[in-house]
């Protein structure tokens, strides 16, 4: 009996799957395939996938895709947004000898030794993420920014540069290759300060990233077949890697931080992998070592199924039964093999399959913190400041005023990112409860009601819902106008009973013809008079609506 | 008991619940009171220390230190400094409180703790404490969540309600401990803060929710929407009637604690609390370079005593703490050897506290054996295995018989003394339940080693360790008669290095290092 047989048989026969694999039997039979769709492209469709492609897409934009049809909407959606211009210094205190109000700080030297320095850089980062976010166009980048965010995590790195380095390049390869943004982001500063690769040398290799980049990056970990052995890869393989990692750090002297490799902390052995490997051995190849490591990585075919499935509960839902691991999963892994590790062939796949626009993949999304902020905040047309202070205040605002829903752009909780996304049973559903609840609902009603008061803002911010409700056919009546915002920001018909009542708080103690002539004021005269008029019946009427369980999801 | 609540009880102890396919109800009930207790008062509180905590610079092994210096020079704390409990073992310097709650038999000390085939990531490890099943088995639910399933299975449906007006569980923070996870839902109602909770309005539902994946959401939604309504008035009242906020205090654990306290106080039924205190991942500065006594870990460790020692003072004054028992958690402890970076890796077992005033105080178990060649990855071997307290917890605090504790744990976990019905006494339970007494020579071993042991007659596993943590071999497991037995563990297929092995009976269990050359 060999020793595997022999520890096997201790171990038991009966190994259960890992958390990354496990398949959960009790999701509906799948309908519809990886085939392309081919059915209706109407509104509700064409919403359906605007809201799982995109932050919050507004109704003018769901209207073009209509008229555009799938294929050219998906083309669009593949398409990668142009490169955003810098985060900018936006205060004039503290003075920068370096950089001046306006201007570009993502090169320049960090002054720590100013007092304010480095913290106003950090909240120029965060102001500018959430300004992508919101102004993003009919283009999966944002989506699969955050995706690769929560995917190749880095958290808590107080180098605001480092991090601004790091999202620009997942932004630039959000939608491109998976094989080549997995080897650029293990000589990432970030991450090589994230998970430890700075300090992994020949006499002291240090295991962090040799691990999680088998476990959490590409292949996942499998069930636990022998001592140390996870059917993917094995504690042998992850000791390799570390070794064929050494040598990289971050090289702080100059003005500007930068990857680097030292050669004398690289172990130039030859490192022996395990059988999970086909006992493939690593030559040692200095500086570009490495990158032969993902190569050999991406030989395996979990490097494609591990990332699909991902996508899948990303895009789709988070229930991945047998016949959805065997059907979509695995068949969204050949794609992506046949296409070299191209993400946007899987991605085109998937959100132009039937399966995408079956029942059970309709409206069955609890929206993420970063889509319920800024679907609201996009749809209702939110309008930021145009002062440059002002415009940063006001994404900053939005930042800090939404981190107790628990997504914080920088801030994940564990290099396995947010708990949602992986925790089984709940995932997503790990987004909403007691706490994060009342918070989602505060938000929605200040915004609706235009009461937030930024810091540092003049004025009261809030939904332009008179501008939103004007892009409608016929607002002026109280009926159509119920059904046209509904099917805009609801994901599934709702009920008459639902639109009685919300038809009753936009009518409040009127009739529908005053609504009507009270529109009509507005549209014929549109002053500040009788657009507060029209504002007062379309407030209440916001406020209950976006605390209908229903516009939690997608 | 109330006859009515026991017949209540009894009714749902019928419904088939399924632990591994198999539904319980198909398991003979010998006893009337093969249930979970309702009219129990106790009270858990949890706290979980994320990351992954080094215990051997938070309960340094005095007799160890010989080899320790050779292997952790760069972190270890001088052995001057700690707060000694016993000659051979001290606390963090930093952890005063917990030395206060020790003298006045509050604390338990657990030494060692974990499980077979060590799992060294933090997800799947946390996963593992917090369904408490087996490295091997990947269960979806909690070990609390079974705990509360037994009599509240048709949890949401139906709470509050006129018996449980309370929520059963809370987790203090923004999301729901994963220990309270039901089959359906967690048991566990997050609260950050309870003077912000206010009631919110609920809009017209739908008439019909479809039976699709959308349905399933969207009730989930209505549920959660509806609950936190129901449960905002019950906390508030409970809060406010205990005196409402607490001032922070700049720890952030004890700001968590004093809301646990304050809703203990307003008279909540709550029967488990979970904090959380994060931060324990120290793979680099774990201890300042130059004085390894400060910097972060003691930083964390002194904000865990003192929170521990500040909520059980404030438990006493309220006269409540025949009522309430705590425990500290963390997925794994650190490797023994420090690394380059002033810090130290994942590793395997590591103590835990248990506190309050009807612990067993005492410290139970051996001091880990350090060798003085240490791998690179060796974490501290496992004496005893964290479902063994669990166990204990729901057995001795909670009342529930040991069959049904044994289908909350998927088997029969052996029970420790953790906690003394509340009958204090200063006694020092080290090697208490060492009644099995074992020798193996050689040591180190070339070929093979023989183990001599003696046992009463008991069930007893006697077992091979490697140094990460995996049980690779096992020798026995079964019933043996009283008397003294030897076996024979052949060493040939071993590869250098250091092993454990591990003996244990229902009562005891013993852990020794043997080396491999």
């Amino acid at each position: 009996m060999n020793r595997r047989t022999t520890l096997r048989k201790f171990l038991g026969a009966d190994l259960a799957a890992s958390t990354g694999t496990i398949l959960q039997d009790d999701a509906l039979p799948i309908a519809g395939g990886l085939t392309p769709y081919s059915g209706t492209w109407n509104y509700a469709t064409a919403a359906h996938l605007l809201r799982r492609a995109m932050f919050g897409p507004t109704h003018e934009q769901i209207l073009q895709a209509v008229s555009d049809g799938l294929q050219l909407t998906l083309s669009k959606l593949l398409t990668p947004s142009p490169t955003p211009a810098d985060p900018v210094v936006y205060y004039d205190s503290p003075v920068d000898p370096n950089v001046s109000k306006g201007s570009s700080w993502v090169k320049t030297p960090l002054n720590p030794q100013i007092q304010g320095n480095v913290n106003s850089k950090e909240n120029s980062m965060y102001a500018w993420l959430m300004e992508q976010m919101f102004t993003e166009g009919v283009s999966l980048t944002e989506k699969m920014t955050l995706f690769w965010h929560n995917h190749f995590v880095v958290s808590n790195i107080f180098d605001p540069r480092m991090n601004y380095d790091y999202i620009t390049l997942l932004r630039a390869n959000a939608l491109g290759n998976f094989k080549t943004l997995t080897k650029a982001i293990t000589i990432d500063k970030a991450m090589l300060l994230y998970l430890n690769g700075a300090q992994n040398t020949k006499g002291n290799p240090n295991e962090n990233y040799a691990r999680e980049v088998m476990e959490l990056f590409t292949l996942g970990k499998g069930a636990l077949a022998g001592p140390g052995d996870y059917t993917t890869y094995t504690e042998q393989d992850v000791a390799a890697l570390a070794k064929a990692f050494t040598g990289w750090t971050v090289d702080n002297r100059g003005v500007y931080p930068l990857a680097a490799f030292v050669q004398k902390n690289h172990d130039t052995s030859t490192k022996q992998l395990s059988a999970r490997f086909n006992n493939q051995s690593i030559s040692n190849a200095d500086g570009n070592e490495y990158s032969n490591v993902i190569d050999i990585i991406f030989q395996k075919r979990e490097a494609a199924t591990f990332v699909c499935r991902k996508l899948y509960r990303y895009f789709i839902y988070y229930k991945v039964n047998s016949s959805i691991e065997n059907e979509i999963v695995e068949g969204l892994a050949d794609v992506l093999i046949a296409n070299n590790f191209n993400i946007s062939s899987v991605l085109n796949t998937l959100l132009g399959s039937s399966h995408f626009y079956s029942e059970e993949a309709l409206g069955c999304m609890i929206r993420p913190p970063y889509e319920f902020v800024f679907n609201t905040l996009k749809a209702m047309k939110y309008i930021p400041p145009t002062d440059l202070t002002e415009k940063y205040n006001a994404y900053l605002y939005l930042y800090r005023g939404t981190m107790g829903m628990q997504q914080v752009y920088f801030d994940l909780p564990s290099v396995a990112g947010w708990t949602p996304y992986y925790q089984m049973p709940s995932y997503h559903e790990i987004w909403v409860n007691s706490v994060t609840l009342p918070l989602r609902t505060a938000f929605t009603t200040s915004f609706a009601n235009r009461s937030v008061k930024i810091r540092n803002v003049a004025g009261l911010a809030g939904l332009e819902l008179a501008i939103y409700v004007s892009g409608f056919s016929n607002p002026e009546i109280a009926s159509k106008l119920i059904d046209d915002v509904v099917a805009h920001l609801l994901p599934q018909p709702i009920y008459q009973n639902q639109k009685d009542y919300l038809k009753a708080k936009l009518l409040g103690p009127n009739t529908e013809a005053q609504w009507t002539s009270a529109w009509n004021n507005y549209k014929n005269n549109p002053t500040t008079q009788t657009k507060a008029v029209v504002e007062t019946r379309l407030k209440p009427l916001f406020v209950s609506l976006l605390s209908m369980p229903e516009y939690y999801l997608s | 008991m109330k006859r009515r609540t026991f017949l209540q009880v009894s009714s749902l102890a019928s419904v088939p619940v399924l632990i591994n396919g198999i539904p319980v109800s198909a398991v003979a009930r010998n006893s009337f009171l093969d249930f979970v207790s309702p009219d129990n008062d106790k009270i858990l509180v949890l706290i979980q220390l994320t990351g992954g905590n080094d215990g051997l610079n938070m309960v340094l092994p005095l007799d160890q230190y010989s080899n320790l210096s050779k292997v952790r020079s760069k972190i270890l704390i001088p052995e001057t400094l700690g707060i000694q409990l016993r000659t051979d073992l001290a606390l963090h310097p930093t952890m005063t409180g917990l030395k206060s709650l020790y003298d006045n038999a509050k604390l338990k000390l657990v030494q060692s703790v974990g499980y077979p085939n060590q799992n060294r990531s933090h997800f799947r490890s946390t996963d593992i404490w917090t369904s408490g099943s087996s490295a091997e088995q990947v269960e979806p639910t909690g070990w609390l969540g079974r705990f509360y399933n037994q009599n509240h299975s048709s949890y949401p449906t139906g709470y509050p309600s006129a018996d449980y007006p309370d929520p059963l569980a809370i987790t203090i923070g923004s999301l729901v401990s994963q220990t309270c996870q039901g089959p359906v839902a967690n048991f566990s109602l997050a609260i950050n803060d309870p003077s912000t909770l206010a009631q919110l309005t609920e809009p017209a539902f739908p008439v019909t929710i479809p039976s699709t994946n959308y349905g399933n959401e969207l009730s989930y939604l209505i549920e959660t929407l509806k609950q936190t309504n129901d449960y905002t008035d019950v906390i508030k009242n409970a809060y406010d009637g205990a005196g409402g906020a607490i001032a922070t205090t700049g720890n952030k654990l004890l700001d968590q604690l004093n809301i646990v306290a304050q809703l203990i106080k307003g008279g909540m039924q709550t029967k488990v609390y979970v904090v959380t205190l994060g931060g324990f991942d120290t793979h680099s500065n774990q201890c300042d370079p130059a004085d390894h006594e400060i910097g972060t870990q003691a930083d964390l460790l002194q904000t865990l005593s003192d929170a521990i020692a500040g909520f059980q003072s404030q438990i006493e004054k309220a006269g409540l703490e025949k009522r309430v028992m705590g425990m500290t958690f963390s997925e794994f402890g650190r490797r023994i050897q420090a690394n380059d970076s002033t810090g130290t890796d994942h590793g395997s077992a590591a103590p835990l506290f248990i506190f309050g005033h009807c612990v067993n105080p005492g410290i139970l178990g051996n001091n880990p054996t350090i060798s003085d060649r240490v791998a690179n990855d060796e974490g501290v071997a496992m004496q005893y295995d964290f479902r063994s307290i669990y166990a204990s917890i729901l057995i001795d605090w909670f009342e529930v018989s040991p069959a049904i504790v044994s289908d909350i744990l998927f088997k029969e976990f052996q029970k420790l003394p953790v906690v003394d019905g509340c009958a204090p006494t200063s006694v020092d339970d080290y090697n208490r339940d060492f009644n099995l007494q074992f020798e193996t020579y050689p040591n180190p071993a070339t070929d093979y080693s023989i183990i001599n042991f003696e046992t009463r007659d008991e069930f007893i596993r006697l077992s091979v360790y490697d140094s990460l943590g995996s049980e690779l071999k096992v020798l026995q497991s079964g019933k043996m008669s009283s008397g003294k037995h030897t076996i024979r563990l052949e060493t040939n297929d071993l590869i250098a290095g250091n092993y454990y092995i591990r003996i244990a009976s229902e009562s005891a269990q013993k852990t020794k290092a043997l080396i491999k050359l």
